[in-house]
């Protein structure tokens, strides 16, 4: 049972009007921009920071023992107009002006928020254990030993860094002191002798906690929220990875209980107002659905992003990390059904059985978990250089990109779409959408905004390859798909190398909050962009990956084994877009052997790809280079605007429409059952793959009773133990897909997997409701 | 040697323990009125047709040879059964899968290669292959042969039968079974004929004989309102069955109209086939009347 007070808080959040705003934080940035605009940036980002935290409302909710909010208004047309115009004024100047104030930025919606003086990522974790162990003062003192170093005083840059990190780190100390003060002051005015107690302890924790260690599980808690708040609300940070919380809050937790100052139902209560405080600070939208009115709306920043944490998974030396924490986060999580935050567990060989049931309980109840394997997942990283010592820790950040805890800085990614080399390969490096002609290629495909933000739009050549006239079965088609995929890999690794040696030039000692708290920066006196942590990784996603799939086995059925055609009148018959040829595209669409249907010639095909995918990543990678590309299987939502840029393909997909989605069968293919599915998936060779959902629908009775759970669990288990990857799932029928846009209502807390991220269905615009509603039922 | 199958279901889970695959064979002796698998009764071929998919491309009309399928004068699409004589091709040239052939002619290999594909599942949640139907018992050297080959490889054989047929045959394919699910429809031998077409004393003498085999006994009973749905009827079930030795429980199957709709896309009416859904908390207490007798009992 959830606490009256947080289910009222829940309750609150979903009648919340999408246009609240924590405008304290434009106010503050508008007052403060010019002020220190003379300093370095580092000492400027730390001061604007200090200025912002110094002056923010505390509030504090009736009868809340975790504490941390921030203060919303509707803002007034005036304070819409000059959030917008400051976005522009900030951030509407050429790509190349962008490029040299910030390398990487997901999307220009994305990007208007921050200002470029003052802009942070998120999407990484930070060193929560070091934090709660070290406490703020811990940092400022290594961040002052620091900076008396010669190397680091005769280095303007370092000395910068160091500086503003200082700054930094005291601005956070004193926020919390002034919620110590504050939760004092309120407890002076309070008339409830119980409420005052606590109001008093909250005062005592975080007077302690604005600077030292924490002392207990509650202290823990606190002071990470206290850090996770302003970093989100008023850095920018989106998404964090709050990685494995069941281990690095274990210690206090378990003195705690010994010592008898916690019970289990304590713990309990303040984990749920920990995913209570996440949910709350959102905006009731979705962002991926670019039409609402509340995305269209929104003036926050970091407006909708969920923060990851990871439960379970083995520990250092092959040893099973579930403790007793893991359970009460799991059970806070079905309680709540919240989608933030979204809980990954990591599975492993010999799970223990309980908290298995457990978790499978809390996922056909459609709590925001999802699971990864650790049986593939650690080979893989280990694949691409992470060492033994680091590989345990490995959780992930939205959507779906895998992390190491605190030694890497943040999100770079991607969409590598594996439909695009395909069609090159089909028409020797042509691009039949857009002809090229005799025109030499430019220097690189990838525009500059591609590279910013990840997706591969527009035109795409490749290289010239052999006519596919001379080609005699798949295997030299998947060659040819080979040197289009090296092709166009190794024009994204140099592209990138230059982007990289600009940003080495411009952005050189900018310093984000991120780097105040990660392993190897202060240390190093390097931001995470110059080098200081041990990890940097880019991730390439492979896109589209059942399209290809599912084209290569209808090349193989129609050409090479029936003979119906040649290669080249099937080329022919795409680049009309099957003008004239409709009955064969139905053919093509609906009868020829799909991927997820556990036909095993045909998952081989999905292997090969796989792993030419995984073999030219690998290619492009070297130690000479800062940054490491780990391959993924995941196209979050974008699989829509990828297909844009496809021409028809030979899985009777017509040019323009969408590409299957993440590692998804194509839509509506898969018709032999769940487990037919998952084994088709575990074909895959996720020991070289990071990372990617695997959406599947259930329907409600499959899964119900307890002989249902039994079932799901080993289910899910065996497939884990076969090889897959990672599930996220979605029990809820059609029918209620539909009761539920007929009549939102009713259905306000229906929360759902969609990608990387969850949402509350409702919140949903149409086309996202639709996709959901479309996927494979299975029964 | 081949077997008449007219689909093979993964990941099921109500055909006995654990993840199951089932095997459904086509043709049937009963002739239960409320058969919600109306697909499964005749031993022939036949073609199913749903309208509501068929967009017209006029496919069919062009291939099938008898000219079954042809536009009417009112313009709609028309499927003319008597005039077919199930060679598949319009099927086959059905993209839209408006047209579905029912049951096919399966090698036992065939069927071992589908059962072998979720070995891990059924191994990690005590599950295995069940044959269902129809009456598996009308193609007694197929299920032989499967289950003798599949026991080989381990896995867990439950037979799915109404046990109408000469004791011979069940001992025929009893040593390969670890599991019967035995379906008992009704006690009254009138009522079972009344229900069923056919008598009740050869099924119940045995039900008794296999009660004494080593085998292990799920009984399944279709609660169909108006037919077999009284406390009665509930409670001679119990006495006849409580002294099984192997008895594992009873499990009680309330009717549901889900096969309604495919009666027409057979050409047949369904009219007798439509009841009422039992109540839940009728269920539970036919259920009581195996529980007072110690008998382990579920409610689907
Ligand atoms: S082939 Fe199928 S879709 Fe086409 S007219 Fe015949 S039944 Fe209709
Ligand atoms: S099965 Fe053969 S005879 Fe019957 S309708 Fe189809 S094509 Fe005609």
């Amino acid at each position: 049972m959830l606490p009256k007070r947080i289910e009222q808080s829940i309750e609150k959040w979903f009648d919340k009007d999408y246009r609240a705003t924590f405008y304290e934080r434009i106010e503050y940035l508008v007052e403060s921009e010019h002020r220190y605009e003379k300093l370095s940036y580092a000492v400027r980002y730390g001061k604007t920071l200090e200025y912002t935290l110094d002056r923010i409302s505390l509030p504090i909710e009736a009868e809340e023992k975790l504490i941390g909010s921030v203060k919303e208004i509707i803002p007034t047309d005036e304070q819409k107009e000059i959030a917008e115009k400051l976005s522009k004024e900030w951030w509407e100047i050429a790509p190349e002006e962008i490029q040299k104030k910030i390398l990487w930025f997901y999307s220009y919606g994305w990007l208007k928020r921050r200002p470029p003086w003052f802009y942070s990522f998120g999407h990484l974790a930070l060193d929560w254990e070091g934090i709660i162990q070290k406490g703020l003062a811990g940092y400022i003192t290594e961040a002052e030993a620091k900076a008396v170093e010669t190397s680091v005083k005769e280095d303007e840059k370092k000395a910068s860094f160091i500086e503003g990190a200082t700054i930094c780190y005291r601005a956070i100390s004193k926020y919390i002191q002034r919620y110590a003060a504050q939760a004092k002051f309120e407890a002076e005015k309070c008339n409830d002798p119980g409420r005052k107690a606590e109001l008093l302890k909250i005062a005592e924790s975080c007077a302690h906690i604005s600077e030292k260690p924490a002392r207990s599980f509650y202290e823990a808690i606190q002071l990470i929220w206290l850090i996770v708040l302003p970093l989100m609300k008023v850095c920018g940070c989106g998404v964090f990875n709050l990685s494995r919380m069941d281990q690095y809050l274990y210690p206090f937790f378990k003195a705690d209980m010994e010592s008898g100052v916690l019970t289990e139902q304590e713990a309990l209560e303040l984990i749920e107002e920990f995913y209570n405080k996440n949910n709350d600070i959102m905006t009731p939208t979705d962002h991926m659905s670019q039409e609402l009115d509340a995305t269209k709306y929104t003036i926050e920043v970091a407006y909708d992003d969920p923060n990851y944490l990871t439960l379970g998974g083995l520990l250092k030396g092959d040893k099973p990390g579930v403790n007793e924490l893991s359970y009460l986060f799991v059970e806070a999580a079905h309680h709540m059904k919240l989608r933030n935050p979204f809980i990954v567990v990591r599975y492993y060989k010999g799970i223990d059985r309980k908290f298995w049931l457990k978790v499978c309980d809390a996922i056909r109840d459609n709590a925001t978990i999802v699971v990864y394997n650790d049986i593939t997942m650690i080979p893989a990283l280990k694949a691409y250089g992470v060492e033994e010592e680091d590989v345990y820790s490995y959780g992930f950040y939205g959507c779906n990109d895998p992390n190491l805890p605190a030694q890497e800085g943040g999100l770079r990614q991607l969409w590598f779409n594996l439909a695009r080399p395909l069609e090159l390969a089909l028409n020797q490096g042509e691009y039949p959408m857009a002809p090229k002609g005799d025109k030499p290629l430019s220097e690189t495909q990838y525009s500059l905004e591609d590279r910013m933000i990840g997706l591969m739009t527009g035109p795409y050549y490749g290289i010239k390859t052999a006519d596919v006239e001379s080609i005699h079965g798949v295997d030299d088609l998947l060659e040819l798909y080979r040197q289009q995929v090296r092709f166009l890999l190794e024009d994204y690794r140099k592209a990138i190398e230059k982007d990289i040696a600009l940003e080495a030039e411009y952005n050189a000692g900018r310093m984000r909050i991120e780097d105040c708290f990660l392993q190897g920066t202060i240390d190093n006196a390097k931001t995470w962009n110059d080098g200081g942590t041990k990890y940097h990784k880019i991730t390439v996603q492979g896109s589209g990956l059942a399209s290809v799939i599912d084209s290569l086995a209808a090349v193989e059925e129609l050409v090479f084994k029936n003979k119906e055609m040649t290669l080249k009148e099937l080329v022919h018959i795409l680049n009309q877009n099957f003008e004239g040829s409709e009955f064969l595209q139905v053919r093509l669409n609906r009868k020829m052997p799909k991927f997820g249907n556990d036909i095993q010639w045909v998952d081989e095909l999905g292997k090969k790809v796989v792993d030419i995918f995984c073999d030219e990543v690998a290619r492009v990678n070297s130690s000479k280079y800062l940054y490491t590309f780990y391959p993924t299987l995941s196209s979050d939502r974008d699989f829509t605007t990828m297909g844009k840029y496809v021409g028809a393909t030979p899985d009777g997909r017509f040019a323009g429409d969408k590409l299957s989605e993440n590692q998804s069968p194509t839509e509506g293919s898969d018709v032999n059952g769940l487990t037919a599915l998952l084994n088709s998936v575990a074909r895959l060779p996720f020991n070289r793959i990071t990372g990617g959902p695997l959406n599947i629908k259930v329907h409600p009775s499959a899964v119900k009773g307890n002989n249902g759970l039994e079932m799901f669990a080993t289910l899910l288990q065996t497939f884990f133990d076969k090889g897959g990857l990672q599930v996220q799932i979605n029990v809820v029928s059609k029918e209620q897909l539909l009761d539920a846009q007929r009549n939102p209502n009713r259905y306000k807390n229906l929360c759902v997997r969609v990608t990387g991220y969850s949402a509350y269905f409702i919140q949903m615009g149409k086309k996202a409701q639709d996709e959901l509603i479309n996927r494979t039922e299975n029964k | 040697m081949k077997g008449f199958v007219f689909n093979i279901q993964r990941f099921s889970i109500n055909d006995g323990p654990g993840i199951r695959t089932t095997v459904f064979v086509k043709g049937c002796n009963l002739r239960c009125r409320w058969c919600h698998n109306p697909e499964s009764i005749s031993p022939k071929q036949e073609i199913q047709y749903f309208p509501e998919k068929c967009v017209m491309c006029g496919k069919c009309m062009e291939v099938c040879p008898t000219g079954a399928h042809f536009i009417n004068h009112f313009g709609e699409k028309v499927f003319d059964r008597s005039k077919c004589n199930c060679c598949g091709l319009c099927v086959q040239n059905c993209l839209y899968d408006a047209l579905i052939q029912v049951g096919s002619y399966m090698e036992a290999d065939e069927v071992i290669e589908t059962v072998k594909k979720d070995i891990e599942y059924y191994r990690n949640s005590g599950g295995g292959v069940t044959f269902s139907g129809g009456e598996p018992m009308l193609q007694k050297e197929f299920v032989k042969e499967v289950f003798d080959r599949t026991k080989a490889l381990g896995i867990h054989n439950a037979l799915d039968t109404a046990a109408n047929v000469p004791w011979g045959d069940l001992e025929y394919v009893l040593p390969s079974v670890d599991l019967v699910l035995l379906d008992l429809k009704a006690m009254d031998s009138a009522v079972h004929q009344q229900a069923t077409g056919v008598p009740n004393e050869r099924i119940l003498e045995n039900a008794v004989k296999l009660s004494q085999k080593e085998v292990d006994i799920i009984v399944r009973i279709p609660v169909v309102p108006g037919i077999n749905d009284t406390e009665g009827n509930m409670n001679k079930t119990a006495e006849f069955i409580k002294d099984f030795k192997r008895l594992a429980r009873v499990e009680l199957l309330p009717y549901h109209d889900m096969g309604v709709d495919k009666y027409s896309s057979l050409g047949k009416s369904a009219n007798e086939a439509v009841f009422e859904t039992p109540s839940r908390e009728k269920m539970e207490k036919l259920a009581a009347c195996f529980s007072k007798h110690n008998i382990a009992v579920c409610v689907e």
